[in-house]
């Protein structure tokens, strides 16, 4: 078996240098006045759970894909030094420590779900309970929820708002892996049968449960999930099923989809307005796009260097225009060293589904990677103005602790995925020395009547 | 954002941070070029898991396959036929082909004991020289198994039927019976055909492969019996329904008789 524990610890080496001496380097931007050695304690505190989490996994479990955690780290570096920096420039100076509790909270999550989900496989006979309980959940937020820039999509706990849809979509993609296992023979035949019959209901549960999950999505105004949601859904039903004709479906679907969206949300109207002709409405509503492509074009090659770009007049920057602060602050080459470090994460990832034998933890590790590479391109789109800004926050660069934890969950079903390759102990299924007896006594007592 | 005297150093502070950075994604780049040419796809199963090692069975087989020839061939005969003596002994991954002198005693309603008794050696005898229920050869593929190594090009269809002979062929009591295929998770044919022994599970060597969580790999078989076909239960994990009861001893089917196997759903039919 591979062991990728060498290569992984000279990539934690560079993450640990990279993070010592970018918190060093915010010492010399910090405000005066405040502490000059918090963003160096803090960027140990993230060095060290890192390589508490890496270390552990990588003396318990010689088989894991030791890159998949060093290059989440890199990308966590990166975007927590912008994070913290444009804590300084919007007042908000408690932004980068909290960021960086958030990163060692998730580290934790991660080793955790690592060693206490012994058997993922025992996601796949709960769900329709997975279903049902990411519906409730949005049902839930719908009557209980916050109302936030024009979407129901917060829940305030103990005065913390926290987005539910961050845990559902893994619950959404927990049913679908299992169900397209299940099904995955049915969903490869014909929608509409010889005779015209109805189609199996393996085609109406799906449809039932993907829809009812859309139309909740679509009715709390969550577009960008419910665009990620379809995403998911599309490319895993493809990569099951090798359907061709579900591309197009879903094409003239999401079109219409999107269609009657615009007609009926003014929000969308005014986001795909936004989205075509931003300095209309440059005083209003298009000015957060506005500020963001003033700073991509301040951005160059090398970029203006950290703490000198002025990303901070976007509003909302470390929620959903991270990677722009980036890009302005790392130049082209920053940004894309990013996307390089966020291919490779990817790449392993679906390394890991194509690896693995079981069919169950192939489908599921596909399914997540999905997740986090649509959530991933939908950002990146929205915020360069290729796609309408949808809200979806980045993973592992958006500041906030629910999307870092759930994306730290996700990491670590990955891990476990990959890890579980290796045979489990298995009950020896132990047979009878003679099989035949009990036909043997059936055939007498037969022969003898 | 005024930061005065400091712009100028911290411009340059820029440099080694790209720096670093780039060597992170130089370094990646190497690793993951080596770690993801590795990966290869085509020696992959449809299976859930690998396949449990058949030590126990084998090892039965192969050390007493001549004692238990001696008390099989009794019921393989009065079923109908003596060919099965070699799948039925435990030997795992053996499909034996169709033998036309198994055929000719196949074709008789009721064979003597003694005349079979005979037959089922002469028949274990010929086993042995075809190289059927060679010990070394079958524990070599044990130990293929036990390792997990699994070929690379091996496939793994969702439906396979062995050139058994069929049941159309062999009459037994009362007509011919089929299986017919109520429910599956799967496409399969709505109709399989009965053998002299015809064993359902999740194992590749398996004559009707249901892909199931709930189906073990040796389940069930139907062998076809005097008085029709007989359902008997492998000591499977999670059992066998018949007509929605659990099956504790081996059963003559009925016409319109069912019997569930994880989700499929079967149901024995008699041609009219």
């Amino acid at each position: 078996m591979r062991s990728t524990a060498a290569s992984g610890a000279v990539l934690m080496g560079i993450v640990t240098v990279i993070l010592a001496y970018g918190g060093w380097a915010l010492s010399f931007i910090v405000p005066s006045g405040r502490d000059v050695w918090l963003p160096l304690e803090y960027a140990g505190l993230i060095a060290f759970s890192a390589w508490i989490a890496w270390g552990a996994l990588a003396l318990c479990y010689r088989n894991g894909n030791h890159n998949i955690l060093p290059l989440t780290m890199f990308i966590i570096t990166v975007a927590w030094l912008e994070t913290y920096r444009l804590g300084f420039s919007t007042e908000d100076f408690s932004q980068g420590p909290r960021q960086a509790v958030f990163i060692a909270a998730g580290l934790a999550l991660f080793l955790a779900v690592v060693v206490c989900l012994r058997d993922y496989r025992i996601l796949e006979d709960y769900k329709y309970i997975f279903l049902i309980l990411a519906l409730l959940i949005q049902i839930s937020v719908m009557l209980f929820g916050m109302r936030i820039n024009g979407a129901t999509l917060w829940v305030d706990i103990g005065g913390h708002s926290f987005q539910p849809f961050e845990f559902t979509r893994i619950l959404l993609v927990f049913f679908l892996a299992s169900y397209l296992r299940q099904f995955r023979g049915w969903l490869r035949m014909d929608l509409i049968s010889e005779n015209w019959r109805l189609p199996h209901r393996a085609f109406i549960m799906l449809g039932l449960g993907m829809a009812a999950a859309e139309i909740l999505l679509v009715v709390q105004r969550d577009l960008g999930m419910a665009l990620l949601l379809f995403g998911i859904f599309v490319s895993l039903f493809y990569a099951v099923t090798n359907r061709k004709d579900i591309l197009a479906l879903a094409f003239g679907l999401s079109s219409v989809g999107a269609y009657f969206c615009w007609r009926i949300y003014p929000h969308v109207q005014e986001r795909v307005s936004n989205w075509l002709d931003p300095f209309v409405a440059f005083d209003g509503s298009g000015y957060q796009i506005c500020q963001a492509i003033f700073s991509l074009a301040n951005a160059g090659l090398d970029g203006t260097g950290l703490g000198l770009g002025g990303a901070a007049y976007i509003p909302a920057v470390v929620n959903d225009f991270t990677f722009v602060a980036i890009a302005e602050e790392f130049g082209i080459m920053g940004a894309g060293a990013l996307l390089a470090g966020m291919i490779l994460l990817f790449a392993e990832c679906f390394g890991i589904s194509l690896r693995v034998k079981d069919e169950f933890g192939s489908i599921l590790a596909a399914g997540l990677v999905y997740m986090l590479a649509w959530q991933s391109l939908i950002n990146l789109l929205g915020v360069t103005k290729v796609l309408p800004m949808t809200g979806v926050a980045l993973p592992f660069v958006s500041a906030g602790g629910t999307s870092m934890l759930s994306c730290f969950a996700v990491l670590a079903l990955l891990w476990r995925i990959d890890i579980s390759d290796t045979p489990l102990k298995k009950t020896k299924r132990i047979r009878r020395a003679d099989g035949a007896s009990g036909t043997e006594r059936a055939l007498e007592a037969e022969n003898g009547r | 954002m005024d930061h005065g005297a400091a712009d100028g150093l911290l411009y340059f502070l820029k440099y080694p941070l790209l720096i670093l950075i780039y060597l992170f994604v130089l370094a990646a780049l190497r690793i993951a070029w080596r770690s993801l040419d590795k990966i290869d796809i085509s020696g992959r199963t449809a299976h859930r898991e690998p396949e449990a090692p058949k030590v126990l069975g084998v090892q039965s087989g192969a050390v007493s396959a001549a004692k238990r020839a001696e008390s099989e061939s009794q019921i393989v005969s009065a079923v109908g036929g003596s060919g099965s003596s070699a799948s039925l002994s435990g030997a795992e991954g053996v499909r034996r082909k169709r033998n036309t002198r198994d055929m000719e005693t196949g074709r008789l309603e009721s064979v003597s004991r003694n005349l079979s008794r005979e037959d089922g050696r002469q028949d274990m005898k010929r086993g042995d020289s075809e190289g059927y229920t060679v010990p070394g050869g079958e524990q070599s593929r044990a130990a293929v198994h036990r390792t997990g190594a699994q070929s690379s090009v091996e496939s793994s269809p969702d439906f396979v039927i062995s050139e058994m002979p069929t049941a159309s062929e062999i009459p037994a009591a009362g007509g011919r019976f089929y299986i017919e295929v109520l429910n599956s998770p799967e496409p399969m044919e709505k109709r399989i055909e009965l053998e002299k022994e015809l064993v359902f599970g999740r194992g590749k060597d398996c004559a009707v492969i249901l892909n199931d969580k709930f189906v073990s790999s040796r389940h069930a078989r139907i062998i076809l019996g005097p008085l029709g076909p007989i359902l008997e239960d492998l000591s499977s994990r999670n059992g066998t329904l018949c007509n929605e009861r659990l099956l504790e001893a081996p059963e003559v089917l009925q016409d319109g008789d069912k019997f569930a196997l994880g989700d499929y759903i079967f149901r024995c039919r008699r041609e009219a």
